[in-house]
């Protein structure tokens, strides 16, 4: 049953705030918790009432919903520099001042005996919707998509360029919870739609839609559940099997390398055990027609934040990978995306020409992000460094990467008729439900990767095997021993495992002889 | 709706009794009559309600008593209140040098010398106002309501500036009898003196809220962008066009009220006030902006900025790139969403009026102050404020402390230890790099001369060659933190104008300007330059200019100039193959011209070295991490990172170590036996170069940075033997031939050893030896070539190389001491009898 308050709250939620401060509002100072907690027990009740807020994306953009309608919005935070704005919280005639409704408010609306230490603030930052979010992440919504296409005003704000997106200035009343809000993180804001001046210095203030948040969730990782999970072994193999044959010509060891690589997440910083990048080194070239290899189509259907990056010297000249603030503001760059995103390149494009500057800049961006997963964020007379974890596998037609050093490389030997450039319609997708198990056994490899353990016995065995494969071969260091321990965990993860066994250590240690051999 | 009177209000009515107030009837600062005809109309003449105005609106604070307060504070201030209220806190001090030191009035010492030196700010530390007993409520009340209790010291300042130029006067104190006195006395009144608070705690700049509203605040930051002045109306000048009455309105809260109507009752016409630009006050204003510095933004966040005003003397102190502490008056602002209208939205912005600035801040070093020139970037203020007894702040435990942490006997041990801690062993290098941090003296010959003299770089300058994944780059990232004005470069993507400057055109002012790349950027600082060996060769050349004269020069659209660029270089290189080859002199591992090299205080190598035990370690301490999921932090008594850079910074600023003269005989000795290492042997026909003058110089500059460690006022013995000890460290493992073990300075200049010539030496004796003993062989028969290799090959633990072997016989073939017959593999190398 739907409650009243939720229907009141839908309908005019500017009334339901206003009711709520005449009721609730003891302290203009915990207030906006009151909010945050009144509404999200509206809303967050069950899966279902959470629903009937209307969306707000690329289908549902601002411009199709009347003003000060009550939307959802999933958003990757883009920039959290903009000043904290100041607002009345109490009007004349003790009214609620706060989530917009202050602002147009004239100075013969303030409360009699103004001070200025009666102000509150609220914390604003800009956010976007989320960059490579995939398709079947964005479910069926009962509200019809909209006709209206949504330009952003601020397009520099958004990391793929050119892309449709929704970029939206966020005001979050509840200061407290905004503290622990950082960039890259994907958050569902519930709240108020209003268009506002952009908070910025600028004289000319520009008006940006602009979402007076009630409440909001940060967005955690979600084992998507499945009954074939118990078999994960059989079903890694059917998923490895169906990205060979689609996407790299039967090449199967190469498929199980992509999987490894896309379930992998930073695990420690400190140490740091950072997630591996990939080559598919010896990769065709498109003969003709698309350039997009089949295997972007493929990872796409089964990962929720992917990204393509067609590599061509245009490109790498002309488009800003990191992000950098010009005059205050800061413009977004490629590699500005969440954690958990897979990136693939595809060097296939380049051609020779200079790469001015500003490319290798970006190619040094890039390798910094595969090496320590870290990307700057360039501000005047400073950079800040900001945690990354964006996982690339790169298709080259070289023995290795024209750019980039990536911690894997592996050739690809598939069958070379094969046509690695199909079509999305071309590729050949399991059933649905099929297709389902296979997401939730990539999320469930990479939470489960996370808990891996090593036994006492293990871990002895693998020192060992380290001293003396050492004794053997001189040129063994510590990296490939490290980068060993990584595929071991990948693989057990992958294997849906609570624990690496000898048994996944030996077979870690073919997998990647096999790799070397080739 | 205004909380406040206008403040020049408050100032006229208490001028009233001022005797220069007659003398100042018009235009000046201080008192502004509210109405050119206050005896006609003032609505609100001062005699009138003289309690109200007296009291801060709104508040029960009595302005009268405030002044009154601050009078007795500036007349009252002794040492000792300071000393004893420090001792209450727990703070350390210093401890008099005399009773009598303690007794001084300090303020009134420095009103003196402001008269002395013509300065009109005074400094005021709020630590010194909270340690003086009856001052406890003024410094809550400059805190709460700066706005009002400013402006009232002010006055209090300036009648005490006259007040004891008078009693100087009458006492006849030199410089003040007479008509010289009265015209010191005419001076002091035409002038505007202010006093610049400072000493508050800084707090984040996302601490700020708006309680904090029109309180006295104090912030940190990197200022990034700077306005040109801007002329700020402070006062605007109303006639009335039917009467020509005059009225004179405050700006209050960034507006000007303007009046609706004549205020004279007799005219009151409505709307005939018109503005007079040539009669209103102007202020120099800039607008800053200032950035959150990395170390004060949480996690993950991007930094936030907010505004500062800056006025009058304060303008142009701090530039783009300057860390600064500010302390001022928080303020918000109504915004007015359109610019042509008059209403207010309850739009609010929020910026700071500044009342002080002080440069550097104490999270990070600040920049060098020997390269500024004196007094180019003083804060305007009576100096001694900062000296004698105002840094007796908070600052006073720390500095106690970081005394206190000079005289540990295991100091050196401790800082390097410090350095870096997550990176494991190379103290050596750690040790280098600590003593470049402390950095040199600066020299200068033409001392006074406005540093236009020769200047000789205290910078010390350090090179890291190693093997991949020795954690070069994670010790220069490390420095780059703590480091003063520290840059961050990576030598494969900087280009020669990303290192230097460039010229751009500014988007506010269309105007070119000059923007500096990191080299300038450092100034004063230290650049890290990592990937050194990937750097163009155009960028590199621009290097051998920073490295030695310590300026870049540019020409670039129109405009030629030579910037300063005194920073020190902490530059890491991969070898040539990546992986170090031991076999090969360091000049051919690194593709680095040796002219740079040479540049370089310290080159240390960094080699990745195979061992079983240590494997066992390693594979031990990586399976653990990867067990544990958690990383060694070491847990031994290190310093943390922003103690570390504190005693840096404080060294540095602090400490000016200059020679001694056993040093000097010391730093002589060594550096003839340095030269000498080479030259020990009498035989070899050739001199090795073991070191150069450059090497001298680099010696003394370590020296300087180990005593300015130790917080040494001179260079002793032990700081020489140190330095020595750590170039021969550092040239042991950079210049030690491969092959002899020996220092050779000729390889890193000349990129050709002489221990290769001492090898062909050897080799030659051996040959000789060979032939003349004649193992088997008869003498005179000679041997054969093959046999010769292989021999020697037996007896030498080195390879014999072919090509080197063919040239000792081809020499002793010349000097006519052996023949070679026969053709090819046939060859017999015989000894020519007699010779």
């Amino acid at each position: 049953m739907v409650s009243a308050l939720l229907i009141d709250a839908l309908k005019n939620p500017t009334k339901a705030l206003q009711d709520l401060y005449s009721t609730r509002a003891a302290d203009i100072d915990t207030f906006p918790g009151t909010v945050a907690s009144h509404f999200s027990e509206i809303f967050l009740k069950t899966k279902n009432t959470f629903r009937e807020l209307p969306p707000l994306d690329v289908a549902h953009p601002p411009e199709s919903y009347s003003d000060r309608s009550l939307v959802r919005f999933r958003a990757m935070i883009q920039d959290t520099s903009p000043s904290p704005e100041m607002y009345l919280p109490i009007l004349k005639g003790n009214k609620c001042g706060g989530w917009g409704i202050s602002h147009d408010m004239n100075e013969d609306q303030w409360p009699s005996g103004f001070d200025y230490s009666n102000l509150r603030e609220c914390t604003t930052v800009w956010a976007v919707s989320v960059p490579g979010e995939a398709a079947w992440r964005v479910e069926e919504s009962e509200y019809p998509p909209s006709a209206n296409l949504h330009h952003s005003s601020q397009p520099h704000k958004f990391p793929i360029p050119d892309a449709p997106h929704v970029g939206v200035q966020i005001k979050i009343y509840d200061t407290d919870s905004a503290r622990s809000l950082k960039t890259t993180d994907v958050v569902t804001f519930v709240g108020i739609l209003a268009s506002e001046p952009l908070v910025s210095e600028s004289e000319a203030p520009l008006d940006v839609s602009t979402l007076h948040v009630l409440f909001h969730q940060v967005d955690t990782i979600e084992v998507l559940e499945h009954d074939s999970l118990n078999h994960a072994g059989e079903l890694r193999d059917e998923l490895i099997d169906w990205i060979a044959s689609e996407a790299l010509g039967g090449d199967r060891d190469a498929a199980e390398w992509v999987l490894l690589s896309v379930i992998a997440k930073v695990h420690l910083r400190a140490a740091p055990l950072l997630p591996p990048s990939l080559t598919l080194s010896r990769f065709p070239q498109p003969k003709v027609g698309s350039t997009t290899p089949a295997l972007s189509h493929v990872l796409s259907e089964i990962l929720p934040m992917f990204l393509t990056i067609p590599l061509s010297l245009d490109i790498l000249n002309n488009v800003k990978f990191t992000p950098e603030s010009i005059e205050e503001n800061l413009h977004s760059g490629i590699l500005q995306v969440a954690q958990g995103t897979v990136v693939l390149l595809t060097e296939s494009g380049i051609q020779e020409g200079q790469l001015v500057e500003k490319g290798i800049m970006n190619i040094r961006a890039l390798q910094e992000v595969m090496n320590s997963q870290t990307l700057e964020y360039a501000f005047p007379y400073s950079k800040f460094s900001f945690p990354t974890d964006i996982v690339f596998v790169v298709c080259s037609e070289g023995r290795k990467s024209a750019f980039f050093q990536t911690t894997i490389v592996i050739p690809w030997q598939g069958d070379a008729s094969a046509d690695l450039y199909k079509s999305k319609n071309q590729v050949n997708l399991p059933s649905p439900e099929r297709l389902s198990a296979f997401r939730s056994l990539v999320s469930a490899a990479r939470v489960s990767r996370e808990s891996v353990q090593v036994t006492e016995a293990t871990s002895k065995h693998i020192q060992e095997d380290f001293v003396r494969r050492r004794q053997e071969d001189k040129s063994i260091t510590a990296d490939d021993f490290i980068h060993l321990m990584r595929v071991a965990r990948l693989l057990a993860g992958s294997l849906c495992e609570k624990e690496i066994t000898v048994e996944v250590w030996e077979r870690a240690k073919t997998l990647d002889a096999r790799r070397k051999s080739r | 709706m205004t909380p406040a009177t206008p403040r020049r209000a408050d100032r006229a009515a208490y001028n009233n009794n001022d005797f220069n107030d007659n003398q100042n009837s018009d235009g000046t600062h201080l008192s502004v009559p509210a109405s050119s005809a206050p005896h006609l109309s003032a609505p609100a003449a001062p005699s009138d309600e003289p309690d109200e105005i007296r009291a801060i609106w709104g508040t029960t604070v009595n302005l009268a008593e405030t002044m009154k307060l601050f009078r007795d504070f500036l007349r009252g201030f002794k040492p000792k209140y300071r000393a004893s209220h420090d001792r209450e806190l727990n703070i350390s001090t210093r401890t008099f040098a005399t009773p009598e030191e303690a007794e001084v009035v300090l303020y009134e010492m420095y009103m003196r010398r402001m008269r002395q030196t013509g300065e009109t700010n005074l400094n005021l530390d709020m630590a010194n106002l909270v340690s003086y007993p009856p001052c406890k409520k003024l410094h809550v009340q400059l805190q709460k309501y700066p706005q009002e209790v400013i402006p009232a010291m002010d006055q209090v300042l300036k009648d005490l500036m006259l007040e004891i130029a008078d009693e100087d006067q009458q006492a006849g104190m030199e410089g003040m009898q007479g008509d010289e006195g009265d015209e010191e006395i005419a001076d002091i009144m035409g002038k505007v003196y202010k006093v610049r608070p400072f000493g508050l705690k800084a707090v984040n700049m996302r601490e700020l809220n708006p309680t904090d509203t029109d309180k006295l605040i104090c912030i940190k930051g990197l200022v990034i962008r700077a306005t040109p002045v801007i002329p700020d109306m402070k006062v605007a000048f109303f006639r009335c066009l039917t009467c020509s009455h005059t009225v004179q309105v405050e700006i209050d809260r960034g507006k000007i009220e303007e009046p609706a109507r004549c205020p004279r009752d007799v005219c009151a016409s409505v709307g005939t006030m018109s503005l007079v630009h040539n009669r209103c006050e102007f202020a120099d204003r800039q607008v800053i902006r200032l950035q959150e510095t990395p170390d004060a933004v949480p996690d993950g966040q991007t930094p936030h900025t907010v505004s500062l005003s800056v006025y009058d003397e304060l303008v142009d102190v701090s530039k783009p790139g300057d860390r600064v502490v500010v302390t001022g008056i928080y303020r918000s602002v109504p915004v007015r969403v359109n610019p042509r209208q008059r209403t207010m939205k309850s739009l609010f912005k929020t910026y700071l009026d500044v009342v002080h600035v002080k440069m550097g801040t104490s999270g990070s070093l600040s920049l060098d102050r020997s390269t500024r020139p004196a007094g180019g970037d003083r804060i305007p203020g009576v100096d001694g404020i900062a000296g004698a007894q105002g840094r007796r702040t908070r600052k006073a435990e720390m500095e106690a402390r970081l005394i206190e942490l000079s005289r540990r006997h295991d100091l050196y041990e401790l800082l390097s230890r410090s350095l870096a801690p997550s990176i494991w062993e190379m103290e050596d290098v750690k040790k280098g790099i600590l003593l470049q941090l402390f950095g040199g003296t600066n020299k200068s010959i033409a001392r006074g001369g406005g540093g236009g003299g020769p200047r000789y770089r205290g910078d010390i300058n350090v090179l890291l060659v190693g093997d991949p994944g020795t954690s070069k780059s994670q010790i220069l990232k490390y420095v780059h933190k703590i480091a003063p004005r520290g840059v961050y470069a990576s030598g494969k993507g900087s280009s020669a104008v990303g290192l230097t400057a460039y010229v751009t055109r500014d988007p506010d002012s269309k105007q070119l300007v000059l923007e500096s790349g990191a080299l300038v950027l450092s100034d004063g600082g230290v650049c890290c330059i990592d990937e050194f060996d990937k750097m163009s060769d155009a960028t590199r050349s621009v290097l051998h200019e920073v490295m030695e004269q310590q300026t870049v020069s540019i020409a670039k659209a129109g405009i030629i100039t030579t910037l300063n660029a005194r920073t020190s270089i902490l530059a890491a290189a991969n070898p040539v193959e990546s992986k170090y080859n031991v076999d090969l002199p360091i000049t051919r591992n690194i593709d680095l011209p040796p002219t740079l090299i040479s540049r370089f205080d310290l080159l240390y190598l960094v080699l990745d070295q195979v061992d079983e035990a240590l494997d066992r370690k390693l594979a031990q301490h990586l399976v653990g991490l990867y067990l544990e999921d958690t990383p060694n932090t070491g847990g031994q008594d290190i310093l943390p990172l922003d103690e570390l850079s504190a005693y840096i910074d404080y060294a540095r600023t602090h400490i000016h170590p200059v020679l001694s003269s056993e040093a000097c005989d010391e730093l002589v000795a060594s550096y003839v036996s340095l030269r000498s290492i080479g030259g020990s042997d009498p035989r070899s026909s050739e001199k090795r170069i073991t070191a150069t003058t450059r090497q001298l110089e680099s010696m003394i500059r370590l020296s300087e940075a180990h005593a300015r460690m130790r917080f040494a006022a001179h260079v002793e013995l032990q700081d020489v033997q140190e330095a020595c000890r750590l170039m021969r460290e550092a040239i042991r493992t950079s210049a030690m031939d491969p092959r002899t073990g020996k220092i050779d300075m000729g390889l890193l200049n000349t990129g050709t050893g002489a221990g290769q010539r001492k090898m062909r030496d050897d080799m030659r004796r051996e040959i000789l030896a060979m032939l003349d003993g004649g193992a088997g062989s008869g003498k005179g028969r000679g041997i054969k070539w093959g046999d010769a290799v292989k021999r020697l090959g037996e007896q030498s633990s080195v390879r014999v190389d072919a090509a080197e072997f063919t040239e000792v016989i081809k020499a002793l073939e010349n000097e006519g001491l052996l023949t070679v017959v026969g053709e090819r593999d046939r060859r017999m190398i015989r000894r020519i009898e007699g010779a």
